[in-house]
């Protein structure tokens, strides 16, 4: 019964892809709760940092074939091998994207050093002063 | 701060939603086998990942660095406004961390040079290399006496090449879009490929020394509220 | 499912299960370890599906990199602030080590809540009145006593009792100032009246959470920690 109502939503084939891709969304969803629901500022960082590691294994998901590695021994050879394409895109985002958490990082120091504080909660409070 | 809460629930909600929905996108086959193939057989390289961002996508290739030094000089621009606080001599004084951590530390550095000039070889590429030789120099920096080698691990030498590297892979990355390229060498031989060995090298050093920097920059400021 | 479908389902069921320990944790430490198992864990899978590159560059950076830098950032991020202004038997500085009563009652209130005390030199009693009400410091300690320095702007916790002498004028000083206190020595005792007064730490109304531990820290009646430090300090009489 739950078969025929998913094949019926997209034909989406029940296999280790789509166990893997839902997997991985929970892991961005996990890292979305740490953000809304966690008082500390810096807990609030590392769920981000999960989400992007979330989204990162989303985009190499998609390029998996076979599990071939996308390096051509021959000139020429044609073997079917894992698509190049998204895994060269998202190795310069995994740099970048710690690059940019790592401004992030400098920000929230900034900002407990102000309110000397790591709580949101007082934060809130002290800025209604 | 109950309104504040709802909303937070609602929006849980709703990302629970829409994650469902897209755990349901069909997938479609797009005929990915012989990409890798034609794509290496066009670059003459036999790392296809290579190939791929610094030959057919270098333009994207080319903003990413562009938006990594913008964000490694905007965090080092607010991390050295604050008044510093000198750290202790060393870090870690006893002589087994010491022995351990310079050990490490070189084979973070010789991975690093490895990954960079084999890179169009064999998996590796110069991001990963950059963040190897980053991570050397951190690791040499926690344990140095700070007040002795000031002037080798101060922050001046990242400093100082980091931008005008990446002005270098700006020329030629340009090189490359105006079509002056060396010729493709002998297939897998460490010369190959046009710019891609070069280039590998350049990135390995402006994201080595933006990391080494940033790394620095944490180091110095003692964080207290 | 074939045998290496099922280690790269393997290997991605790790990431969730890190993810959520990860969250989980209440000290900071605990989860930037975790942080580093899950850039392992998904470097594992990334190596499983055939993606080498992406694998290296996830392993180096997720699982060193990262964990070192904000080991070394964030390895000082939960102490509470206490102030203090120094009264000598209380809170003294001699021989380069902070040690008196208050002190140690507080560090040992930090073992017990694994949080850690740092303590802040202040010049004069109004700058420390000041820093308390705006919240800048968590914690008051030193010449403060219970019925006097009592305000709407910040608690007061009384941790020891002792004797005030009080002028008609309004001006007052408590015992340990009078006895060991360097400045006050022009007091005159005779026409003052003796009242009963607490030492107490002013605590700042932001920390709510910390207040209310304290509270019950002090409200105990199986702790021995003050009577111990009673008789460390002023041995058995008072």
């Amino acid at each position: 019964m739950f078969k025929t109502l998913l094949n019926y939503l997209g034909g989406v084939p029940l296999d280790v892809v789509f166990l893997a891709r839902l997997l991985l969304l929970s892991v961005i969803l996990i890292g979305l709760w740490g953000v809304l629901f966690k008082k500390n500022l810096i807990m609030k960082i590392i769920a981000m940092d999960i989400m992007n590691t979330g989204a990162i294994s989303l985009f190499v998901l998609s390029s998996w074939y076979r599990s071939k590695a996308p390096v051509i021994a021959e000139k020429g050879s044609s073997i079917p091998a894992s698509d190049p394409v998204p895994q060269a895109v998202i190795l310069t985002a995994i740099v970048v994207g710690f690059s940019v958490l790592a401004l992030l990082v400098v920000y929230v120091m900034d900002l407990s050093r102000y309110f000397h504080t790591l709580d949101t909660d007082r934060i809130q409070n002290r800025w209604k002063r | 701060m109950r309104i504040k809460f709802d909303i937070r629930k609602a929006y849980f909600a709703a990302a629970i939603v829409v994650v469902a929905l897209l755990a349901v996108i069909p997938r479609t086959d797009l005929g990915r086998e012989y990409n890798a193939a034609l794509i290496a057989a066009k670059a003459g390289i036999p790392n296809t990942v290579t190939a791929i961002y610094l030959k057919n996508r270098l333009y994207d290739t080319m903003f990413e660095v562009m938006v990594f030094s913008i964000s490694i000089s905007g965090a080092l621009y607010f991390l050295k406004k604050e008044n510093k606080f000198h750290l202790e001599d060393t870090l870690f004084t006893d002589p087994a961390t010491i022995i351990i951590f310079r050990g490490c530390a070189m084979l973070s550095f010789l991975s690093a040079c490895a990954l960079a000039t084999v890179g169009h070889l064999s998996p590796g590429g110069g991001f990963a290399a950059g963040v190897a030789f980053g991570t050397s120099m951190v690791i040499q920096s926690l344990i140095s006496d700070r007040n002795h080698l000031s002037n080798y691990l101060s922050m001046e030498r990242p400093e100082r090449f980091e931008k005008s590297s990446w002005m270098l892979i700006l020329a030629i990355s340009l090189l490359t879009f105006s079509g002056i390229i060396p010729s493709n060498g002998i297939w897998g031989s460490l010369l190959s490929g046009g710019w891609v060995p070069l280039l590998n090298i350049l990135i390995m050093i402006k994201v080595g020394l933006g990391t080494w920097a940033l790394s620095l920059g944490f180091l110095d400021h003692k964080w207290i509220f | 499912m074939t045998g290496h479908g099922l280690l790269v389902i393997g290997a991605v069921l790790l990431m969730p299960v890190m993810a959520f320990f990860t969250l989980r944790e209440d000290h900071i430490l605990h989860a930037i370890i975790g942080r580093g198992m899950l850039g392992i864990a998904a470097a594992i899978a990334y190596a499983l599906m055939g993606a080498p590159d992406v694998a290296v560059t996830e392993a180096l950076m997720g699982a060193f990199l990262v964990t070192l830098l904000y080991v070394v950032v964030f390895s000082s991020g939960d102490e509470f602030r206490v102030g203090y202004v120094e009264l000598p038997m209380m809170v003294s500085k001699e021989s380069e080590k902070l040690e008196g009563f208050a002190v140690d009652l507080l560090t040992e209130f930090g073992r017990k809540i694994k949080v850690k005390p740092s303590f802040v030199p202040f010049e004069s009693r109004q700058a420390l009145l000041d820093a308390v009400r705006e919240g800048y410091m968590d914690m008051a300690i030193g010449p403060f006593v219970y019925p006097f320095d009592e305000s709407d702007n910040y608690l007061t916790l009384p941790i020891l009792e002792t004797r005030i002498f009080k002028k008609n004028g309004g001006e007052w000083i408590d015992l340990l100032s009078l006895l060991y206190g360097s400045e006050n020595r022009t007091f005159d005792r005779s026409s003052a009246e003796m009242e009963k007064g607490f030492y107490s730490v002013l605590l700042s109304e932001d920390a709510h959470d910390l207040n209310d531990i304290l509270f019950s820290f002090m409200g105990d009646e199986d702790n021995l920690t003050v009577p111990e430090l009673k008789k460390k300090y002023f041995g058995e009489s008072k």
